[in-house]
């Protein structure tokens, strides 16, 4: 940095005026102590505070990124112009006053993000105790897409089994921006078959925050995670659907090691339970936008009716196909408009 | 760079500062350079070249940008005159706003352009005046009471600090340039001109307009 703006200057060596203008010059021969301890010191010195100051703003700046929501600004004064003593007051005041904010805002980041950093060693440390936990860089301060998420290892099954561990994402999805300018311009056929093979990269949403310790943050947690979190179960954390296929995949175990008729109500009730908790599963994850399950739906109800006319009634075999494949085609659509409207448009959604 | 024409060198002539501003803010100075040049579309070379210097500048340096000595003696400068320099922005930091905010720095026409390359390669502010709409040396001055400009309706407020020619205001510093004053189409000559204030050394002034002129030229 300059060290004259942060040096008191030398005002005997500025030139004096000559005209009837601000600072007033003293008539001729009446240079006394009077004139040089009018303003001009304490603007100067008042100039140089402001510039020490605005350096010690653009240092919190600096460190401040990449966290959002501070503050930096300090309301100007109607210039440019020559500002008097106690403009500057203001301007300096104003300066203070704002890192001294600024200095708190990063203090109560700082609390926060110490609190995640200490989260992310607990959930690594015991990632049973912190299911679906997810806190991202933005989290601790960082720049980046960076994620740490508590997931079971082996999708439903390391559910069952407890089997969690923290997996730490990739990163940011690649940025796919203008071709090189020396390429040649494609043409419009180029370009539309392009767009068919690249669809464009949607910008990355907004990052959900499983963990904040504000009122704030928390809200907006809240807000993102219903997108991006697993819905939860009416009955709460109790995981009901687990054990009814747990209990299910024992019966079908046990059905073939039993004698008929028992052993094939066993496994007929197996199915039965592990097809329930898995449509209820799919039930609620489609219908809160999370995961489509739009074929599996579809195909439990048109099944069901073509089973129902096939061995219920005498119609002929291709008019319950055609029944049954009817029923299919108007429920997925039913269940596509279901799942677009819930998950804010999209017409489908896969996770891994 | 561009190598330059021989016999054309950019030979800035210092300007004149008010004396009682130049005593309420030492380092405060105003130089020039006049140039032969067009306005119009930017040739391809110096396209490349606002191309070229968008790949150089990313976020990461216009976070750090207000801690670099020249930009920070900008904003010094901005509070010390009564305005908020994140809501004004100093003509670099507004430069780097643009060039994060649009992609890219967008070419405008040859003279912004080479402004442009001045500005964010040094630091420097440079403004571009219409040279045969120049009456004699710039400067900086306090405007006097009911003054105004060409384009501007209302009278400036007393003490605006203008640059000027040696008789009408030319702009506002570090703001807007009175109507026929600038570069428009139909300018033959052009008048570079690099404002500093104090921190900015005299040698960064004169490379910016070395710099925007050898861009100019290209």
């Amino acid at each position: 940095m300059p060290e004259q703006l942060l040096e008191p200057p030398d005002l005997e060596e500025a030139p004096l005026s000559s005209q009837e203008l601000l600072p007033p010059a003293p008539p001729e021969g009446l240079d006394t102590a009077l004139y040089r301890h009018d303003e001009r010191e304490a603007r100067a010195d008042l100039r140089r505070q402001i510039a020490a100051m605005e350096l010690a703003l653009a240092r919190l700046f600096g460190s401040a990124f990449p966290r959002k929501g501070i503050d930096f600004r300090v309301s100007g004064l109607g210039g440019p112009r020559v500002l008097s003593v106690d403009e500057l007051e203001q301007v300096r005041d104003g300066l203070a006053g704002r890192i001294q904010d600024v200095r708190a805002d990063l203090h109560e980041h700082a609390v926060v993000e110490e609190a995640n950093r200490g989260l992310i060693e607990r959930m690594t440390a015991d990632p049973d105790a912190y299911k679906w936990v997810r806190v991202y860089n933005e989290d601790i301060g960082e720049p980046g897409c960076k994620n740490w998420h508590v997931k079971p290892r082996w999708g439903p099954l390391g559910m069952l089994m407890g089997w969690w561990r923290v997996k730490i994402s990739s990163g940011c999805p690649l940025a796919e921006g203008l071709p090189p300018p020396d390429q040649p311009m494609p043409t419009k056929r180029q370009r539309r078959k392009r767009r068919r093979r690249h669809p464009r990269v949607q910008p990355p949403r907004p990052q959900p925050s499983a963990v904040v310790l504000d009122e704030k943050r928390g809200r907006g947690a809240r807000r993102r995670a219903r997108g991006d979190q697993p819905p939860q179960a009416p009955w709460g954390s109790f995981p009901l659907s687990e054990i009814a296929v747990f209990v299910g995949i024992l019966l079908l175990v046990a059905g073939f090691f039993v004698a008929p008729p028992q052993g094939f109500v066993m496994i007929a009730v197996g199915l039965v339970l592990g097809s329930l908790a898995g449509l209820e599963l799919t039930i609620r994850e489609h219908f809160a936008g999370y995961r489509s399950h739009t074929l599996l739906l579809a195909a439990a109800v048109g099944v069901p009716i073509f089973g129902v006319l096939f061995v219920a009634t005498k119609v002929p075999t291709p008019i319950c196909i055609a029944a049954g494949l009817a029923a299919f085609a108007g429920s997925a659509w039913l269940f596509t408009n279901a799942f677009r409207r819930r998950s804010g448009g999209a017409l489908f959604r896969l996770r891994g | 760079m561009e190598r330059l024409p021989d016999e054309w060198e950019v030979a800035p002539e210092p300007g004149w500062i008010e004396p009682a501003l130049a005593e309420e803010f030492p380092g405060l100075s105003i130089v020039s350079t006049e140039l032969e040049s067009t306005t119009g579309r930017s040739p391809e070379a110096l396209r490349e070249r606002l191309r070229s210097l968008s790949d150089r500048i990313g976020g990461a340096q216009a976070i750090q940008l207000r801690q670099q000595p020249i930009p920070w003696a900008y904003r010094v400068f901005f509070r010390h005159i009564g305005l908020d320099p994140d809501t004004t922005r100093t003509p670099v930091e507004q430069l780097i706003f643009e060039r994060i905010h649009d992609g890219s720095f967008k070419s405008r026409n040859r003279v912004e352009d080479a402004i442009t390359i001045g500005m964010v390669e040094v630091g420097v502010a440079l403004r571009a005046f219409d040279a045969d709409r120049v009456e004699g040396r710039v400067g900086l001055r306090p405007s006097a009471e009911g003054e105004g400009f060409e384009g501007r309706v209302s009278p400036l407020p007393e003490g605006t600090i203008v640059v000027a020619d040696e008789k009408r205001p030319l702009g506002i510093i570090f703001d807007r340039t009175a109507e026929g004053r600038g570069v428009r189409r139909g300018t033959k000559r052009v008048l570079l001109v690099a404002i500093g204030v104090r921190g900015v050394p005299d040698i960064a002034l004169e490379e910016a307009l070395w710099v925007a002129g050898s861009a100019l030229r290209a």
